[in-house]
């Protein structure tokens, strides 16, 4: 199977690139095919401009030619992969910029002949969610998870019914080190089992 | 009052920019103070750079030396007692234009701060007593609501704990604006209108 890795943070050597790398090699023994997007490297612009937005209005699905080969990936891809920070309990800005931008009519969600929103992601089998937090579990209980939600509800809505497995990472800067390091082998463990 | 209107939209024709101008009069007409960032026609970048992220908690003064072009946004956040957010919800969200500027501009010595003994965050942002967002949905209520709403609670909560414990909530909402032509959408406008009087 194909699994797609989609990666959203400034910093090389931060504890969320050990998460993808510990992510893509659980996916790669257990023999998948991965892509690896990293966001932050590839200087991805997040803001959709003004003609993007009238294409995206009218002309149902046009693809821009920067974004074509992540559209591509996401549309081969059987596994999706999502490792960020949560920052103000949301994604960050590029990682939610370039679900706006890719995430289109006809490679997200299709419209029916009488208007009506059906799935178009149906070929992502699993979700996964990766993600470290500043504060404690029980602050994001309360705030609400909102990152998680937009994946794992806003999203899964578009791939059909793909099951979610999310890994989460609280107070971060709390964390002993061999409790980062035993998350980090858990990664490696559940992707392995995919 | 002293209001900031911050605002996200590619089109200042649509129908947020419409209720931008709307929110702009109806503030103008009450006499409040008001100040506004258009993050699109400011050509904001919401991005986070590495140097940003590595500095996260430490000292206000020499990070906004380094990157001046924050500082506008700092100083009005500082300045406002009352906060009005005006965008469309994409993917249950802020646009991300506007989760950069959360991301970028709520930091250390803006938004909290981590004194020395404590271990949780103290709140900066209690100036800020009246919290309004104006924003449209494509999809339906009951669509957003087995979503989960995440742009809501994101204002309502994670940014409204950082503000005083009073500050009052308004929710200015447009659901289902897909299957509402565009030249029956003065309707909309003079609800938003009429919301925000009440509010402020």
């Amino acid at each position: 199977m194909r699994a797609l890795v989609i990666y959203s943070h400034p910093v090389d050597d931060s504890f969320c690139a050990a998460m993808r790398d510990a992510a893509v090699n659980g996916l790669t023994s257990a023999g998948h095919h991965v892509d690896v997007i990293d966001l932050a490297a590839e200087n991805f612009d997040p803001v959709m401009s003004r003609d993007e937005w009238h294409k995206y209005l009218e002309s149902h699905g046009e693809i821009s030619p920067s974004l074509e080969r992540h559209v591509a990936l996401v549309k081969a891809a059987d596994l999706l992969v999502f490792a960020y920070p949560t920052w103000w309990s949301g994604l960050p800005a590029q990682l939610k910029g370039w679900l706006e931008r890719i995430m289109i009519e006809n490679v997200a969600y299709r419209f029916t002949k009488t208007n009506r929103v059906r799935p178009a992601l149906t070929n992502v089998k699993k979700i996964y969610i990766l993600s470290t937090f500043g504060s404690p579990h029980w602050y994001i209980a309360f705030i609400h998870n909102n990152g998680k939600r937009i994946l794992s509800r806003a999203i899964r809505l578009s791939t059909g019914r793909a099951r979610v497995t999310s890994h989460f990472l609280y107070s971060m800067d709390t964390q002993r080190n061999e409790h980062r390091v035993n998350f980090l082998k858990k990664i490696t463990d559940s992707m392995a089992k995919s | 009052m002293n209001v900031l209107v911050v605002y996200a939209h590619p089109e200042p024709e649509s129908t947020v920019g419409r209720l931008r101008n709307a929110v702009l009069e109806e503030l103008a007409s009450l006499n409040h103070e008001v100040r506004q960032h258009d993050l699109y026609a400011e050509g904001f970048n919401p991005v986070m750079s590495a140097f940003e992220r590595k500095n996260h908690s430490t000292s206000l003064a020499p990070k906004l030396d380094l990157i001046p072009e924050l500082r506008p946004y700092v100083e009005n956040l500082l300045w406002c007692e009352a906060l009005v957010l005006v965008y469309p919800t994409w993917w249950s969200g802020q646009p991300a234009i506007m989760k950069g500027w959360i991301d970028r501009v709520f930091v250390n010595e803006v938004a909290w701060t981590l004194p020395e003994d404590a271990n949780r965050l103290k709140p900066m942002l209690t100036h800020i007593r009246r919290l309004v967002v104006v924003t449209t949905h494509g999809s339906s209520k009951f669509v957003n609501a087995m979503e989960g709403e995440s742009g809501k609670r994101t204002v309502f909560r994670s940014l409204r704990f950082m503000m005083h414990w009073r500050t009052r909530c308004t929710w200015i909402a447009f659901y289902g604006l897909d299957h509402i032509a565009v030249e029956k959408r003065d309707e909309v406008i003079a609800r938003a209108r009429r919301r925000l009087r009440k509010a402020l």
